[in-house]
């Protein structure tokens, strides 16, 4: 079982981001859950949502919060500087951050494989949501496809275009997008 | 209409609105706001765009969602809501109604913990308090089974016409999406035909209900309401039986499992079962002779099957996400009484844990084995977790 | 209930048989009674409009409905809907709760609906005849109404074109011809004819009228302008001769500078028909705004675009100078009140001062021209005698209406006399006795109005032409509303006094005493417990509650 964590600010899509991963990875098969942080979500706040993906034989009986996370999901690079982002990811885990600067530029303890891509720039370029608040929620998924290889992109498409009621093509081409120039690290020793 | 069955990730909440899509409701009453959920809100979509031909009523309070309700019902429609917390204990004196007039409304209950102070995360207190005014409850383990016990119990209420209460973990059920499969209109329909109400309103031949009962005959209406609940365990099973060969999934009143060879056993109800099972399944294969028993249906209850499969066991833990202020967990408190009559009783113990959302995670139900396997003798309350 | 045996007994708590056994009606002490009341609206309309029902159906969107119900009483809706003062809208209870509904502007959605589906009504022929002379809106009414009864209708007039003040004094930007045109059109269609061009009393006597037909109406209206008496009369133009010529394509103004005299609706339309001339007029009022007879509404757009108003003045002579008029004013104040209540402007000694203008148009006041009727209908004084409610005159089969017997009036009072007389002929002609007036229906005040049913909700906006455009145009200022607007508005209505089946009564009666099949609900009395819910909870006030009298038995 993979457990996910996605942090983002209200409004930028990270509980429609787990949904659209949960499903790309149900197209396959998989076993898949997936929830909020359970609270209530206020534009611009912290929120974080969490998906579990197991083998298809695997049945997904636990019902709580994910606290040992095997990636994290970073919508928004200043949330890096406040408390719990990286809490519980084990180590040799993944890091995949939304930012313009390269992995090694990140202040991110060298135990963990980052990744980054600009999400926003990306989102931007495609339209997605506004100029002051671009919606990256589907350009990372794409990136994520490319660093984890826990599903395919074709998996992540069709379910963007299931998920996505605004503009669902342009959101495909965000991931594209993404899945293409998404900067990794090299995988941490594990 | 849905003409081909087909599993989709999708919420608790919707997977409500789906197995009401499906049992073809007639009317649906709601208050729309908090406590309030999404289950409503697909409903009046479903309503809206034709999908669905159903009234949709909106409110001003929960008590009139369910004086709406027991009017559409009295009259013979097929009847839903949906409500939470606050709203459920604002429901209390029409849920009587309901049940004394033998109206088969199904609701659904998002458990949520009851204010002061406020919250909006699980705990089973609301739809426990509520034991008492003669409706079915059906605590339910995931998603799947929230839209199956939909469409199961109109089946059930409509045979012998009491209520049911559906009742989901706030967010832990409600908001988690993961796989359900929604059924074809056809196979439902084959389940649950249209409801044909032996006793209803006709508005040209006005008829009394609910009107005033002298100490003559209230009391025999009681009886039959307590008649009606007993019948109610045979309906449920035996109707679960039909719709798991119609749709492969089997429903009883209790789910027991690693029970073979057990000598301790957890219970418990609601989504808490699912981390229950995977920490049993660990233990087991540490070698440990844990079972675990889900208490699926609490009204009627079913002291039978607990009995029959608790005596003999070492030791019980069960856990409570509930309290009964002044008593102890609730749950706890109906399985003692369901084993009193029995001469040789396990060692009962009650553990008191996650009120209001508080994470339950596979470990703490390891250690609560670990506690149980400890104990000679079981205190009124164990509290698990509480920050001292 | 009552039984031996728990098998007895049904599931459910349901009552063994139905409930109609238990006459529940004779615990009542006060009874409902269902009765329809006049809106307050239908009240102040002169044409007693079903209003409250017209919106029912607008609100419905039932426009066919609408134009049925409003044709009952009023022929000319595309007409009132236009240039009625429209008292219905003072007289509306949503007054005193935020704003009136807008009538007016929905009756003219209905009659504008009428002009363009109308079908053409062929009645069953009686072969009685009726002259009418004047195709005013009093002449036009009561010819609508004579030839729908199925007489054969001849209007005299001796103008060329039908209409008469319609046309020829009311300007185009409150009623464009065209509007007049179609209804006048439609009743050629439905066989009425008119003779253009022929002045009774010239070309032909009312004498010999009467001695060819069954019946004459009079209806000329009041044309003569009253003068002022004062030295140098000569040079005032008349304020129907203006605005006639105006009509008739004169688009030059008469000067640039313009003084207006008179306080009426002739005053403030030649003021603002000035306006649109490009000239400044400046309107001469010997009262104060307050007392000015002209429709409010008109005051204050004649305000808007920028006429001068200046009151307690009076001209007392005028002297024409080199190519222009100096008019000698002087200035009122406001003594005791007269005869129709008003207070009787009172000149100050040595308070004159001059006024220079180009031009000065005097309107202050129009008088019915009488001297080619017969004698003995008219008094010492030469005013047309008969009687207020039918139009019937001493000489049989003469009938008056309009302008010509109650002096200037408006439109919608014209129609409504026309109408009156024609229901009088009508009877006359089929040798019936004439109607008398029947009492009307008490009213719905406000406080009848369940208001919790009514949440407060601001007057439609009615759109109409931009100010600085109106002033330069001819063009018709105020506009149409759309369909849903005028439903949004309709909606507005508290249907005062008049059921609309909402079903509120027969919700609330927890006796099921309540029936709806037929017009009205009606109360089962062997079940009605006089509870009184369902008075309360009629939003309009047709659901009273009255005392019971004795019943038989009981002691008195």
């Amino acid at each position: 079982m993979i457990e996910i964590r996605i942090h983002g600010r209200g409004g930028q899509g990270a509980v429609v981001a787990s949904k659209i991963l949960a499903d790309a990875a149900f197209r396959e098969g998989h076993s898949v859950q997936t929830f909020p942080q359970f609270g209530v979500e206020r534009r611009g706040a912290p929120v974080a949502a969490f998906v579990r993906i197991a083998d298809p034989d695997e049945p997904l009986w636990i019902r709580c919060h994910v606290t040992t996370p095997h990636i994290v999901i970073v919508l928004d690079a200043t949330l890096l500087e406040t408390a719990g982002i990286l809490e519980g990811l084990r180590d040799g885990g993944i890091v995949l951050v939304n930012s313009p600067q390269p992995p090694d530029a990140l202040a991110i303890p060298s135990k963990y494989q980052v990744a980054t891509v600009d999400a926003s720039a990306i989102a931007l370029k495609h339209k997605l949501g506004t100029r002051t608040q671009p919606i990256v929620n589907t350009a990372i998924l794409g990136a994520f496809v490319k660093v984890t290889r826990l599903v395919r992109l074709e998996s992540v498409l069709e379910a963007i275009r299931e998920n996505v009621p605004v503009d669902p093509e342009g959101n495909v081409r965000a991931a594209e997008e993404a899945f293409a120039t998404v900067l990794s690290s090299a995988r941490a020793a594990a | 209409m849905i003409t081909a069955s087909a599993t989709k990730v999708i919420t608790g909440n919707h997977a409500v609105s789906y197995g009401v899509l499906l049992s073809r409701v007639q009317v649906i009453s709601a208050y729309p706001i908090t406590p309030q959920t999404q289950v409503v809100e697909l409903l009046s979509e479903f309503v809206a765009s034709g999908k669905m031909a159903a009234r949709f009523i909106t409110v001003e309070s929960e008590h009139s969602a369910m004086a709406a309700c027991i009017g559409a019902a009295s009259v013979g429609a097929r009847t839903f809501t949906a409500t939470s917390s606050q709203g459920l204990a604002l429901m209390h004196e029409m849920l009587h109604w309901a049940s004394g007039a033998r109206l088969p409304i199904v609701m659904a209950n998002i458990n949520r913990a009851l204010a002061p102070p406020w919250s909006i995360w699980t705990d089973q207190t609301d739809s426990l308090a509520q034991r008492d005014t003669g409706w079915m409850q059906i605590y339910v383990e995931t998603s799947q089974e929230a839209l199956d016990s939909i469409i199961l119990g109109f089946k059930v209420s409509e045979r012998v016409l009491l209520p049911t209460m559906v009742v989901l973990d706030a967010f832990l059920l409600s908001h988690t999406a993961e796989p359900v499969e929604i059924y074809d209109q056809g196979r439902v329909d084959e389940f649950l035909p249209p409801f044909s109400a032996p006793y209803r309103l006709k508005p040209g031949v006005p008829q009394a209900l609910g009107g005033l009962a002298d100490p003559g005959v209230y009391f025999e209406f009681r009886v039959k309401l307590q008649e009606a609940m007993e019948k109610a365990r045979e309906a449920i099973l035996e109707e679960g039986k039909r719709f798991a060969k119609l749709f492969g999934r089997f429903y009883g009143l209790v789910q027991e499992e690693f029970m073979e060879d057990a000598e301790m056993v957890i219970v418990t109800a609601g989504a808490m079962a699912g981390t229950a099972r995977a920490a049993v399944r660990e233990l087991r294969n540490e070698g440990r002779k844990v079972g675990l028993v889900r208490i699926r249906v609490f009204r009627p209850f079913p002291f039978v099957e607990l009995r029959q499969i608790l005596g003999g066991r070492k030791k019980v833990a069960v856990l409570d996400r509930n309290l009964s202020l002044g008593h102890h967990g609730i749950f706890y408190e109906e399985v003692k009484s369901a084993l009193y009559p029995m001469a040789a009783r396990p060692l009962v113990v009650g553990y008191v844990l996650g009120l209001g959302g508080r994470d339950v995670r596979p470990e703490d139900i390891q250690a609560i084995v670990d506690d149980l396997e400890m104990r000679e003798e079981a205190p009124e309350i164990v509290w698990w977790g509480v920050k001292r | 209930m009552g039984s031996d045996s728990m098998q007895d007994l049904p599931d459910a708590p349901l009552s063994w048989g139905d409930t109609r056994w238990n006459k529940t009606g004779n615990w009542r002490h006060m009874r409902p009674e269902v009765r329809e009341r006049a809106a307050p609206c239908a009240k102040a309309c002169p044409l007693g409009n079903p209003i409250p029902k017209v919106m029912t159906a607008v609100s419905r969107g039932d426009l066919e409905e609408a134009a049925r119900l409003l044709l009952e009483r009023n022929p000319f809706p595309a007409i009132t809907g236009r240039v009625c003062p429209h008292p219905c809208e003072v007289g509306c209870n949503r007054r005193r709760y935020d704003e009136p509904l807008a009538i007016r502007s929905i009756e003219r959605l209905v009659g504008d609906w009428i002009q363009e589906h109308r079908t053409v009504y062929f009645p069953s022929e009686t072969g009685k005849r009726v002259a009418i002379v004047g195709s005013g809106p009093a002449g036009l009414a009561a010819a609508s109404y004579l030839r729908r009864q199925g007489h054969r209708v001849v209007v005299y007039d001796r103008n060329d074109r039908v209409g008469g003040m319609l046309v020829d004094a009311i300007p185009s930007y409150r009623l464009p011809r065209s509007v007049v045109e179609r209804e006048a059109r439609a009743l050629e269609q439905m066989g009425v004819v008119f003779q253009l061009g022929v002045t009774i009393g010239r070309d032909v006597s009312v004498e010999q009228l009467l001695s060819s037909y069954d019946a004459v109406l009079v209806a000329t209206g009041a044309h003569g302008e009253r003068r002022m008496g004062i030295p140098g009369e000569e040079h005032f133009l008349g304020g129907l001769e203006f605005l006639r010529a105006v009509r008739r394509g004169e688009r030059k103004p008469p000067g640039r500078r313009v003084a207006v005299v008179g306080g009426g609706n002739v005053a403030i339309d030649v003021a603002r028909t000035l306006v649109r001339l490009g000239a400044s007029p400046v309107i001469l009022y010997r009262r104060t705004r307050k007392e000015m007879p002209a429709i409010e509404e008109e005051v204050e757009r004649a305000e808007a675009d920028g006429v001068e108003f200046q009151f307690l003045t009076l001209p007392t002579s005028a002297v024409k100078l080199d190519g222009y008029l100096r008019l000698v004013v002087v200035r009122m104040q406001l003594g005791e009140r007269d005869r129709t209540g008003r207070p009787r402007p009172v000149p100050i000694p040595g308070s004159e001062f001059e006024l220079e203008c180009d031009a000065a148009i005097r309107a202050i006041g129009e008088v019915a021209e009488t001297e080619f009727l017969p004698r003995e209908v008219l008094d010492d004084q030469g005013w047309v005698v008969a009687d207020k409610f039918t139009g019937a005159t001493k000489r049989a089969g003469l009938f008056v209406a309009g302008d010509l017997v109650t002096g200037p009036a408006t439109v919608v009072e014209a129609i409504a006399a026309g109408l009156r007389a024609g229901r009088a002929i009508d009877r006359f002609v089929r040798g019936e006795a004439l109607p008398v007036q029947e009492k009307p229906l008490p009213t719905v005040p406000l406080k009848e109005i369940n208001l919790d049913y009514f949440p407060r909700a601001s007057r439609v906006s009615i759109p109409e032409l931009p100010l600085a455009a109106r002033c330069k145009t001819f063009d018709e200022e105020i506009l149409g509303l759309d369909l849903n607007s005028a439903r949004g508005e309709a909606a507005r209505c508290f249907s005062c006094g008049s059921c609309n089946l909402c079903a509120n009564c027969w919700i609330f009666c927890p006796d099921a005493a309540i029936h709806l099949d037929g017009d009205l609900p009606w109360v089962n009395l062997e079940y009605c417990k006089g509870c009184g819910v369902c008075a309360t909870e009629c939003p309009r006030g047709v659901i009273t509650m009255k005392e019971e009298l004795a019943r038989e038995g009981a002691v008195a």
